[in-house]
């Protein structure tokens, strides 16, 4: 087994890759008392068009299949649920999709070894019927239901849609109503045994536990399964263009006040590495003009335009960058002026050193402040990997970011590529 | 001083808190003291100014809230910061005079009086948009009617809009002469460290009673439906359940509510989603302080009934069946595992130490966890029969969506 040590944080990594390609992380942490594990397949909701394991034709499957897949695997050949199984280890069973990936997770402070041995064997034994897929549609669709009553929820998909008119971007992580009816059995095995496979998968552990009785255990359970290691899935983005989908579009819900959102369109990084740089840029140049460290936040503030609720974010995966800006407002035609005034016009802004020097410092504290949660910890291990990093990579890239590399994203930043969506309260009738 | 010493999180917490029962005059007054303390002070000046300063702390994260615990209207200063051990130069006496300057003002800052009253207001009304949470705030207001319990600390409308900065500045100065001052603090400390905290904030003794005793004979349980244009169903049951957290039963009362709605192996998660799919999210919470039990759900507008049988099934069946061997135990592992846990969390660790320290609670770890241990499932249907339904709270779709 691989041992690193990162002394400047004080952490230990224990890593392996196994014979059937499952990459394995441990990371001790013994004055914790417990124990938060994350089984991962890179596979998420962006992946619905790919070359199934064992095949050589593409398939292209329904929006919301990684999710829908997710909420099935808990169901066992023996009718009984893994996730009252794994619960009655006394540990605390959780799972999600996003856009790239599924994770199998638990914590917990006793039978750790016990409840590993069994979320490996469930989420590597799939059962998926006619009936059980009728029944789950009935559970999702309440969930989709949620989802429409959560403003923040509608205003982020709807900037993605004016976007993005192919990215898969544009539609919900859970899919929708008409796409969650067209998944079947069949559909879920053939997305399973391709993307399920161990080569696809990362096994995290981080917490109170003994790296080499986990190792073995884990080692010991992978070899009698039989997986071999197999090529790298082939999947398939739509080509994306580089113009929008439209510039505005406005709803109406049961909000008590405007809720305006605005979304860049901006070019991504074709390497994944440097893609993730770009976001780290992003996040540093959205902050030194839209934090409240920024004059354009006071101006704001003093405008009466924005409230507790302004946020900005940079938006980053896989063939996609963007930046999303957005408050409840009294004043939304007034706050969307500004906002393009200011976006659009910071490729003629000349960087400050010194506040951007203070941003890094900034961003540096909030890296080790994230490693004191080990769910946040283990999340944000398991995610950067698919960037060709490591977490404690990440450092190392905030340091090196350069004022050049936030002028090539503000030069970027072009009112052509903006969009608006708007959420008009109703009125109650 | 409370203070949770160790060395296992890479930040560190210094917690002042000002205590004082809930009282309706002084809400909108707390609601918006911590917002305009945190705007500026008298080394920094501007809201900028004072934001580079946190900033240069490696992104010292200010805490300025009020919260309410039982009987008790806290109002909260702190700040999370980086350990020596990550930093180029140690932050604890930056920190602490930061901290001292945002309290401790001649006056409270005038300039932005009323951008953070705006800003107030327009958080309070944006609370309606998260119906989840809009729908338990009517819930409790409906049940808690002519009760204490049924104020909103973080105010309301007609709270703040009666605000002028004179009696803001009025009550502020009233506020540090009277509320009870609690410090608390989480990570390593040193004996200067220490004196210098016990210099700059002093503490008085000052005990408040947290829980609150008023009881209320239900007669007849309420039913109250109102419309929004959702699209789903949000159902909430409020019930009594006259147990207090140091009370006798008090853990049944724990185990209990676990085992009914406390999680993915309870009565409530699996009967009404799993079983009928009714749902997607479904829990019960159990307030300790007050002695009441509520459940909260989002459920399909056309199915409400059928959930709401369910639901009174359930419940009948604790209050007349013992629980299971195994759902007992599994209810107590979860909480166990819970406990432990919570350790695992600066934040909540330490909140849950001065929770104790306000219950008088002096017990360890192993303590309570021996205590829920020892709970029977005898004990369980005793607290199932205590509990009385009060209110069904209903914010459904309008009939035209």
């Amino acid at each position: 087994m691989k041992h690193q040590y990162y002394q400047q944080f004080n952490e230990h990594v224990y890593s392996k890759e196994l014979a059937n390609g499952l990459l394995v992380y441990l990371i001790p942490k013994t004055d914790y008392n417990k124990t938060f594990v994350t089984f991962t397949t890179n596979y998420g909701s962006f992946d619905q068009s790919f070359i199934p394991i064992g095949k050589t034709r593409k398939v292209n499957q329904p929006a919301g299949i990684a999710h829908f897949l997710e909420h099935k695997l808990f169901a066992m050949p023996d009718k009984s649920d893994a996730f009252e199984k794994l619960s009655s280890f006394g540990v605390s069973p959780n799972a999600f999709t996003s856009f790239d990936k599924t994770s199998y997770l638990f914590s917990g402070t006793k039978n750790i070894k016990e409840a590993l041995n069994y979320l490996l064997d469930f989420v590597q034994t799939p059962y998926f019927t006619a009936g059980s897929v009728k029944k789950e549609q009935g559970i999702i669709a309440e969930e989709l239901l949620m989802y429409q009553d959560y403003p923040n929820q509608r205003l982020m998909y709807g900037i993605f849609r004016n976007l993005y008119k192919n990215h898969p971007l544009n539609t919900e992580i859970i899919g929708t109503m008409e796409s969650i009816h067209k998944i079947t059995a069949h559909k879920l095995y053939q997305a399973y045994h391709t993307f399920y496979h161990p080569s696809n998968m990362v096994l995290t552990v981080i917490g109170n536990f003994d790296h080499k009785e986990i190792i073995s255990l884990i080692e010991e359970n992978q070899a009698k399964k039989g997986f071999e290691k197999v090529a790298p899935i082939k999947r398939f983005l739509p080509k994306e263009p580089k113009a929008i989908v439209k510039p505005s579009e406005e709803i109406s819900m049961s909000v008590n006040m405007p809720y305006l959102g605005v979304g860049f369109k901006l070019t991504p990084a074709e390497n994944i590495t440097k893609l993730y740089q770009q976001e780290l840029a992003l996040s540093i140049l959205l902050k030194m003009y839209l934090s409240p460290t920024s004059d354009n936040y006071q101006n704001l503030l003093k405008k009466g335009l924005i409230n507790q609720s302004f946020m900005f974010s940079p938006m980053q995966s896989v063939g996609a960058l963007a930046l999303l800006v957005a408050s409840m407002t009294e004043k939304p035609a007034l706050l969307e002026q500004e906002i393009k005034r200011i976006l659009v016009n910071l490729k003629r802004k000349t960087i400050d050193e010194a506040a951007f020097a203070r941003e890094k410092k900034v961003m540096q504290g909030g890296f080790i402040r994230a490693l004191n949660s080990l769910e946040n910890f283990n999340i944000s291990f398991m995610s950067t990997l698919p960037y060709g990093i490591t977490l404690f990579d990440i450092p190392q890239l905030i340091e090196s970011l350069t004022i050049a590399d936030l002028s090539a994203l503000a030069s970027d930043i072009k009112a052509k590529n903006m969009t608006t969506f708007l959420i008009n309260p109703e009125k109650a009738k | 001083m409370i203070i949770d010493k160790q060395k296992k999180f890479k930040t560190s917490y210094l917690g002042i808190k000002f205590k004082e029962e809930i009282k309706k005059e002084h809400i909108g007054f707390r609601a918006l003291l911590p917002n305009l303390l945190k705007t500026r002070t008298k080394t920094y000046p501007t809201r900028k100014l004072l934001q580079e300063a946190l900033d240069d702390l490696y992104g010292a994260s200010l805490v300025a809230k009020v919260t309410k615990k039982g009987n008790l209207s806290i109002l909260e200063f702190g700040i999370s910061f980086i350990n020596p051990d990550f930093t180029d130069e140690p932050l604890f006496e930056k920190v602490v005079a930061l901290l001292q300057e945002i309290i401790y003002q001649s006056n409270v800052p005038k300039k932005d009086f009323v951008i953070e009253k705006r800003m107030l207001l327009e958080k309070i009304r944006a609370l309606k948009n998260d119906k989840t949470r809009f729908a338990l705030q009517r819930m409790s207001e409906e049940m808690f009617k002519n009760e204490t319990y049924g104020l909103q600390v973080s105010g309301k409308e007609e709270d703040v809009l009666a605000l002028s900065y004179q009696k803001v500045n009025n009550y502020y100065q009233k506020m540090l002469k009277t509320n009870s001052l609690d410090v608390v603090f989480s990570g390593d400390l040193n004996e200067e460290e220490m004196a210098l905290l016990k210099e700059t904030f002093q503490e008085d003794n000052n005990e408040l009673e947290v829980i609150d005793f008023q009881n209320k004979e239900v007669l007849e349980p309420k039913t109250i439906v109102e419309t929004d244009t959702i699209s789903q169903s949000k159902v909430n049951l409020g019930y009594r359940l006259p147990i207090r957290a140091n009370d006798k039963l008090y853990h049944a009362a724990v185990v209990f509510n676990t085992a009914l709605g406390g999680g993915i192996h309870s009565r409530l998660f699996l009967n009404v989603r799993e079983k009928h799919s009714l749902c997607y999210y479904i829990s019960s919470q159990y307030d300790p302080f007050k002695g009441f039990m509520f459940i909260y759900s989002g459920i399909d507008k056309d199915r409400v009934d059928l959930a709401l049988k369910v639901i009174d099934e359930q419940l009948l069946d604790l209050q007349t069946n013992k629980l299971k061997e195994a759902e007992l135990n599994l209810s107590k592992q979860t909480l166990i595992n819970r406990f432990k846990e919570l350790e695992d969390a600066q934040n909540q660790s330490l909140e849950a130490l001065y929770t104790r320290h306000l219950l008088n609670n002096k017990k360890t770890l192993e303590e309570r966890i021996a205590k829920i241990e020892s709970v029977t499932s005898a004990e369980v249907v005793e607290v199932a029969n205590l509990v009385k339904k009060d209110i069904l709270y209903i914010l459904a779709p309008e009939d035209n969506k």
